[in-house]
């Protein structure tokens, strides 16, 4: 089962998106654990991802990540900002998932 | 152009924002905020100015225990702050974050002054001269007084938090800490590595303190009179408490935004919460002092960000969204106004935010910038006139517009709630005329793809 994380500044937009990928998730019948964090409190969940997301507000954390985990294989990516505004959590989990 | 911006001017910006030390400081910050509030609440039910409800809590003898939390929290914010700023760059460091929150902790108390009763009572008894009968034993013992634990020890709090940790950080990894034999429990050894950092750390601030005490300047007698006269006092009086260095913050804020980057976390909160933490902490002072809600001195504050320019989100978009639900002619706009109006009721809108959007917009750049600002102006000046009361209470984030500014004002909540809606108005206004050319593209957008769809499935369309 993947384990996906969204991580913007407080975990409170990206926890409004995971709602909306979870339903997608369910309606597609895929098996995903998918939860909302803020930036600070991701190393709770560092061991719990296998892919990363990022809110576009704050994608200036990117190369920060990447340096931390990259080579432990987690993918990391910005989600794009368009998908994110408008919350579309069947796109989002889509491209996450084709990582 | 937006070529140019993507390239060169992004990753600078991003460079600032993801400031090891500014975001140490700002997810301090964050974390006292529970700490902040529940003195403030207290605070506020200890001194709401109705004389029947203030006879009543003294009678029954509520009075002293509603005063108590705020002694506890707000009082001694910078013992916090100390703490929760180390404890964060720690992180940043991958270092034990509770050792090195520690070591900031003592080594923040080692250089605050301490004081005995004994020379206090002594002091007072000879400058007054009085002479006390041989036969009286002046009780001694030592006391920390609150004067630096507070908001005046707030910057000495950053600075200790960071430095130390800078140097606890360089201590471990030069491997000069102490390294317990394989086979020790992780724990114990755990709590040997911040042994040595630990004593030098604190010899290190108390020797600067004690040489900064000996430069024998007036009025100053170690590094918290240093700090707080030299660097505190003068960036509160022209900083934090001015009309002017708060839009320009929020310029600043609303200009990151702009460059898709979280405004409120990069510069809001690393720079100007320690400012305006300070600012609020003295307003809850003076108005447990007695002072009424108009008189408090320092207009801007952290409440007066969160309520008024932050009312419905970074760029005040509430009454904004609320036209999208209402009006908008296109499905787009439509469908983001429903999405969005709840969350961006709570101050979350980054819905809003990136798919108006308002992101690389030269449209919307306008609106995007002025609404908060002139919104800050005309608060600014009602609490000047006084016809809106100077705010005391932190609201935390994610309370709902009305709400926020009913906790807020205090006893005159009620004021402040009305003039939240007066700001959604505000804020449609301004955004209007500029959403419309928007709203009408996207509207023509759609019409032209459905007659397309249509045409393409082999029906002709006629109207």
């Amino acid at each position: 089962m993947k384990k996906i994380t969204l991580v913007c500044a407080g975990g409170f937009s990206t926890s409004m998106l995971v709602v909306n990928m979870e339903e997608a998730a369910q309606n597609q019948g895929l098996e995903v654990t998918i939860r909302a964090a803020s930036e600070t409190r991701f190393t709770e969940y560092e061991n719990e991802t296998d892919i990363l997301l990022l809110g576009p507000q704050v994608g200036f954390l990117v190369d920060d990540f990447k340096a931390k985990y990259a080579a432990k294989g987690m993918k990391i990516a910005i989600i794009d900002s368009m998908d994110y505004g408008m919350m579309n959590g069947e796109k989002v989990l889509k491209d996450a998932l084709n990582m | 152009m937006k070529e140019y911006i993507q390239r060169k001017i992004i990753p600078k910006v991003n460079r600032i924002a993801s400031n090891k030390f500014l975001k140490a400081v700002s997810d301090g910050f964050m974390a006292i905020m529970p700490v902040i509030i529940v003195g403030a609440v207290f605070s506020l039910l200890n001194s709401l100015s109705i004389p029947a409800y203030q006879a009543f809590i003294t009678k029954i003898g509520l009075k002293p225990m509603l005063a108590l939390p705020n002694i506890v929290t707000n009082d001694m914010l910078a013992v916090y702050a100390v703490f929760f700023i180390a404890y964060n760059l720690a992180k940043y460091y991958n270092k034990d974050t509770g050792t090195a929150g520690m070591v900031a902790l003592f080594t923040f108390l080692a250089i605050t002054p301490i004081s005995n009763t004994a020379a206090i009572i002594n002091g007072f008894v000879k400058s007054n001269q009085i002479s006390l009968p041989a036969t009286v034993k002046i009780p001694a013992a030592n006391v920390l007084t609150f004067d630096y634990l507070g908001a005046k020890g707030l910057f000495v709090a950053i600075i200790v938090a960071l430095l130390s940790t800078v140097i606890y950080n360089k201590l471990i990894d030069s491997g000069l800490a102490i390294k317990m034999p394989k086979g020790v429990p992780p724990i114990i050894a755990k709590s040997f590595l911040g042994l040595v950092p630990g004593f030098v750390i604190i010899i290190l601030f108390m020797l600067i303190n004690n040489a900064v005490a000996g430069l024998s300047m007036n009025g100053i007698d170690g590094l918290h009179s240093l700090i707080y006269t030299l660097i505190q006092k003068p960036l509160e009086a022209f900083i934090g408490n001015s009309i002017f260095s708060f839009l320009f913050a929020i310029l600043l804020a609303q200009i990151l935004w702009f460059f898709g980057v979280h405004g409120v976390s990069a510069v809001i909160l690393p720079i100007f919460y320690p400012l305006w933490t300070a600012l609020t902490a003295a307003n809850i002072d003076a108005m447990n002092a007695g002072v009424p809600l108009y008189e408090l001195p320092n207009i801007i504050n952290r409440a007066f960000f969160s309520v008024y320019a932050l009312c419905g989100g970074s760029g005040a978009t509430l009454g904004l969204c609320i036209y999208m639900v209402w009006k908008a002619k296109s499905k787009q706009y439509k469908t983001l106004g429903k999405l969005s109006i709840l969350s961006n009721f709570c101050g979350i809108n980054e819905p809003i935010v990136f798919a108006t959007p308002m992101v690389l917009n030269p449209y919307m750049a306008i609106p995007w910038i002025c609404t908060p600002l002139v919104i800050s102006v005309i608060a600014y000046i009602l609490t000047v006139m006084k016809i809106l009361p100077v705010l005391t209470t932190i609201v935390p984030l994610g309370t709902p517009v009305f709400m926020s500014g009913m906790v807020a004002g205090g006893a005159e909540g009620w004021r402040v709630a009305i003039f939240q809606g007066v700001i959604i108005v505000i804020s449609a206004l301004i955004y209007l005329p500029f959403f419309n050319v928007l709203d009408k593209k996207s509207y023509l957008n759609e019409q032209d793809t459905a007659q397309v769809d249509v045409q393409s499935s082999g029906v002709t369309l006629t109207k």
